[in-house]
């Protein structure tokens, strides 16, 4: 009875241990929604783009989320905003009122329709980078790919801020502190998480 | 008889007609009091991790509180040529308690008696049809009748606006840390508490 009650006990124990490790380690920083076509989309990148010379900026940004999971990417570039009668993600380069704010990422519905990535999906989104806010606060180009361009697109592949210890605000998409990196393991785990393998 | 069924039909009428009145100041208050839906869109900003780098990097820092109730102050939406959102905010009135940090030259416009008008990193739109509250990265506005301490930064423009999001300004009476947790991610909550802290052990403590 006793050493049945011990292994009981432990069982138990260990189990509780597990879920509270894994539910650290496994930490899911994805939103709820993500792009109702899936993860593999043409963009589209507005005059803006090209006349403040960000395109470099955006193919890497896109580019460096290809090959990571056989369900995302690649993200094509075409200088239609609308393929195959599906919308494409419109990358936009323009200013903000609002002090240190680098870019954000809007995801609508065909009609134009605004949703919250945290709670449903999306048919395609825009990207703007806000140069004004660039220049000011003086990035460098690499800190441009990887915390603007690349972070951006990594909100339109349904990752969210990564505030957990496996990124240690060292990662893509963590929200506290520049970057000047590509995607790196915690990246790529999530977009896993996420779209799958 | 006739008489009988008459007024049988008049209380039928009347009771009917009642009910369809209440159903519908039912409803009108309940479309009066209906919340807007917050649209939160992730953002990519520069951040702050302490008290020293905020206060650093701020250009002012101010003790205050709302002039007015957040829905009615100006909301700002910038739209592209094409139409999409290229930029938005609320300009906000705050009644100066105290410049806890100030610059020599403050922005002409924006300091009026008591009062001091910045930017914060949120509006209200028409989405399609529908009012919205939208907002960047979780960030939530500053309460009517709650009293604060912001971080404001000239942004180039010559406004000045709330830096740092949720963690550029903080409320002096309580820690706004379920309401923070929009992402359901108790890191940024304890990110905020712990600023918080070190905010109020210099500024309010001594
Ligand atoms: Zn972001």
């Amino acid at each position: 009875m006793k050493k049945k009650q011990k292994i009981f006990i432990s069982f138990f124990s260990l189990l509780a241990l597990f879920i509270l490790i894994s539910s650290t380690i496994f930490a899911d920083y994805t939103f709820l929604g993500k792009r109702n076509s899936g993860a593999k989309f043409y963009v589209w990148y507005d005059t803006s783009v090209f006349n403040n010379s960000y395109e470099g900026y955006f193919n890497t940004g896109k580019n460096n989320w290809n090959n990571i999971s056989s369900k995302v990417g690649p993200l094509t570039y075409n200088q239609n905003s609308e393929v195959n009668g599906k919308k494409s993600d419109r990358y936009y380069v323009g200013s903000t009122t609002n002090s240190g704010v680098l870019g954000y990422f809007n995801p609508m519905l065909n009609n134009g329709t605004s949703v919250n990535p945290f709670e449903s999906s999306w048919d395609y989104g825009s990207i703007y980078a806000y140069k004004n806010q660039i220049d000011l606060y003086g990035l460098t180009s690499a800190q441009i790919t990887s915390s603007v361009a690349t972070h951006e697109v990594g909100h339109s592949l349904s990752l969210s801020h990564n505030f957990g210890s496996a990124c240690n605000n060292n990662c893509v998409m963590t929200a506290n502190a520049l970057t000047s990196i590509a995607p790196n393991t915690e990246d790529k785990t999530q977009l896993k998480n996420k779209w799958g393998n | 008889m006739k008489t009988q069924i008459g007024s049988k039909m008049k209380y039928t009428v009347s009771a009917i007609v009642l009910i369809l009145a209440c159903i519908f100041i039912f409803f009108l208050i309940k479309l009066n009091n209906q919340e807007l839906k917050v649209i939160n869109f992730p953002a990519s900003y520069i951040s702050y991790d302490s008290e020293s780098d905020l206060s650093k990097s701020a250009d002012i820092i101010v003790l205050g509180t709302p002039a007015e109730e957040f829905q009615s102050r100006k909301h700002q939406e910038v739209r592209h040529e094409d139409g999409s959102l290229a930029d938005f905010y609320t300009l906000t009135d705050f009644k100066i308690e105290k410049f806890l940090k100030k610059p020599e030259i403050v922005h002409p416009n924006t300091i009026n008696d008591d009062t001091i008008t910045f930017t914060e990193p949120i509006s209200i739109i028409d989405n399609n049809g529908e009012r919205a509250i939208i907002s960047l990265d979780g960030y939530q506005e500053l309460e009517y009748g709650e009293n604060y301490i912001v971080f404001l930064k000239d942004n180039g423009m010559g406004n000045y606006s709330v830096i740092n999001m949720n963690e550029g300004k903080f409320n002096l009476q309580k820690d706004e840390i379920s309401q923070l947790s929009s992402h359901g991610d108790k890191e940024a909550s304890d990110r905020h508490s712990q600023i918080r802290r070190e905010v109020l052990k210099r500024y309010i403590n001594n």
